[in-house]
């Protein structure tokens, strides 16, 4: 990205202390400590209903810990912030906004006037090969597109730290694939830190510094792994290969807890290890 | 960056693959299946069955009126009605309530356009207070509930006691005729604004005024505009009900004069005029609909 240099500042680390959440009745973490590296990609991965989207909600303020406690760049976090970003797998681009007026949204709120705004939003769609889609609106682009623009709109302020929620999953293979890599670029360029939900464990070995294992209901960190291999990766790397048994001898243990009873459960797995 | 180019590539030929298909969930589905003719032949196609229509109607009546199946003197054909909607401004009335065909026009127009724009106002402003405060939500919501089904006739009595014959009662009762219900619509759509939009709308540093202003109130605008066109409706019917039962002038006077003087053709050019009119507000809010919703109407 362009001026990214302009200020040297100290990479956004992330740390949840003891942080437990409840809605309502139902407890969706439970005692959770995790500490993020500034400047790292971490991705937490684990069955549905497990609370991982609960720690992206924390993190960014839209929610208050019950228990506990988040500090995002050794600061409480008090509610959402500009230097917190969040990308959806729903893009949530305004649809009223065409491609440019939804990436210059967050220098107009800062009140940069419209001309200048739009004139570096442009070159952030440039910089992912958009600027020809700049005044379509959203219901014209194709999903990739979408979500290239909520991507880029995402890094427009310069956060210190994105908050992904599966934002590829609505994709198909072949477009996540280059959404992924649209993504490290974009990432590698700044100093932001990145913390991304997802259930693919492909995405995961592939994007991930460090991989956080959830599990139980209420969510509980139960294994955090470190991947050092360099990037660009593939996936058949030995190194990866066995990772990748680890997890999915760990996901298979795991259920979707918002999914199936209990007695479901038994019942399905008990026919599994019949056949 | 440009080292990326191949690569941007694969990706666009993939997304022009798939471009239509990964709209589809989102949009109406005719939107993107059918292959539109320009905008314009739509409408005149559109505009040339209309008139068919109403030609058939008009030609079936005329004949029945001719074989005597319909009767003249209740139901007027239109080769009377039409030259006698034609000689107009055709005074009607007597005294204090003499009115012209053109000033009754006229009335009923400004009684429901101030009626509903107020009624408008009055509800966005109330249905994005109850939305933003909680207590509000609680003790006035209720209440507006309870007001949204009661028939606008039904103020009638209540309005002229209050402001006297004339037009102030018509707008007070064209307001109350969508007040309620176009309130209990503003909270809905505004309540459907999904939660993901407004997260990332307050990280993308919108002020609390701005949300209203740049998310929330653009965000809700479709559903608000289908409710507006459809109080509209509700807002015409309205002020001719309150003409006809107690405020004695307008469209809706007039067509109790007819009912009065037993002059049947007056009656039925009362009915064509409320009905052209009606159309035709409904056709410009359309309109209004198309310019405001820009977005919407660009596939």
């Amino acid at each position: 990205m362009s001026n990214i240099n302009e200020k040297k500042r100290r990479p956004t680390q992330v740390v949840f202390e003891n942080v437990s959440k409840s809605f309502g009745e139902k407890k969706a973490t439970q005692d959770v400590s995790l500490k993020v590296p500034g400047g790292s990609f971490t991705v937490i991965i684990g069955p549905s209903g497990c609370g991982k989207s609960t720690m992206l909600g924390l993190a960014a303020g839209l929610d208050e810990p019950s228990e506990g406690y988040v500090f995002v760049g050794g600061r409480e976090v008090a509610g959402p912030t500009e230097n917190v970003a969040l990308l959806f797998q729903h893009y949530n681009l305004f649809p009223w906004l065409s491609a440019c007026d939804n990436v210059a949204f967050a220098f107009r709120n800062r009140g940069m006037p419209r001309k200048e705004a739009r004139q570096r939003a442009m070159e952030l769609l440039a910089n992912v090969g958009l600027e020809d889609y700049a005044d379509k609106v959203p219901d014209e682009l194709s999903g990739g597109m979408k979500q290239r623009v909520a991507l880029v709109r995402a890094f427009a302020m310069q956060p210190g730290l994105l908050l992904m929620d599966e934002p590829f999953a609505a994709l198909d293979h072949q477009t996540r694939r280059i959404m992924q890599n649209y993504l490290l670029m974009t990432w590698q360029a700044t100093d932001a830190t990145v913390i991304m939900v997802t259930h693919d464990l492909d995405e995961a070995l592939y994007l991930a510094d460090r991989l956080v294992l959830f599990s139980g209901s209420p969510g509980t960190i139960s294994e955090v792994i470190d991947i050092d291999v360099p990037r660009p990766r593939r996936l058949d790397e030995a190194s990866l290969a066995s990772i990748r048994q680890r997890l999915e001898a760990h996901l298979e243990k795991e259920v979707a807890y918002d999914e199936f009873t209990e007695a479901e459960l038994a019942q399905v797995m008990g026919f599994a290890a019949q056949s | 960056m440009t080292g990326n180019r191949p690569e941007s590539e694969i990706f666009e030929n993939a997304a022009a693959e798939k471009a239509t298909a990964s709209a589809a969930p989102k949009t109406r589905a005719s939107r993107s299946i059918t292959v539109k003719p320009s905008r314009m032949r739509l409408a005149w196609s559109e505009a040339g069955w209309l008139l068919f229509a109403w030609l058939l109607i008009a030609a079936l009546w005329e004949l029945g009126a001719y074989t005597e199946v319909l009767n003249p003197r209740i139901l007027p054909p239109p080769s009377e009605t039409i030259p006698y909607l034609l000689q107009g401004p055709a005074p009607a009335g007597i005294g204090a309530q003499r009115t012209t065909f053109l000033g009754a026009i006229f009335d009923t127009l400004s009684r429901v356009a101030i009626g509903y724009l107020l009624g408008i106002l009055a509800a966005l402003l109330v249905g994005a207070l109850i939305v933003r405060y909680k207590p509000l939500r609680r003790v006035c919501f209720p209440i507006v509930q309870t007001l949204a089904p009661v028939s606008p006739v039904a103020w009638i009595p209540f309005a002229i006691a209050l402001v006297g014959i004339g037009s102030p009662a018509a707008i007070f009762v064209v307001f109350m005729a969508i007040f309620g219900s176009m309130t209990v619509s503003a909270v809905a759509a505004f309540d459907s604004v999904p939660e993901e939009m407004l997260k990332v709308g307050r990280s993308l540093g919108t002020s609390s005024t701005h949300m209203w202003t740049r998310v929330i109130i653009p965000a809700a605008a479709p559903d608000l505009m289908v409710m507006a066109r459809m109080s509209f409706f509700a807002a015409w019917m309205a002020v001719l009900a309150g003409e006809m039962a107690g405020i004695n002038s307008g469209l809706g006077y007039l067509i109790i004069l007819g009912q009065q003087m037993y002059n049947m053709k007056l009656v039925m050019v009362g009915i064509i005029t409320i009905g052209v009119l009606g159309f035709v507000i409904d056709r410009l809010l359309l309109l209004i609909q198309r310019r405001l919703l820009w977005w919407e109407y660009r596939r």
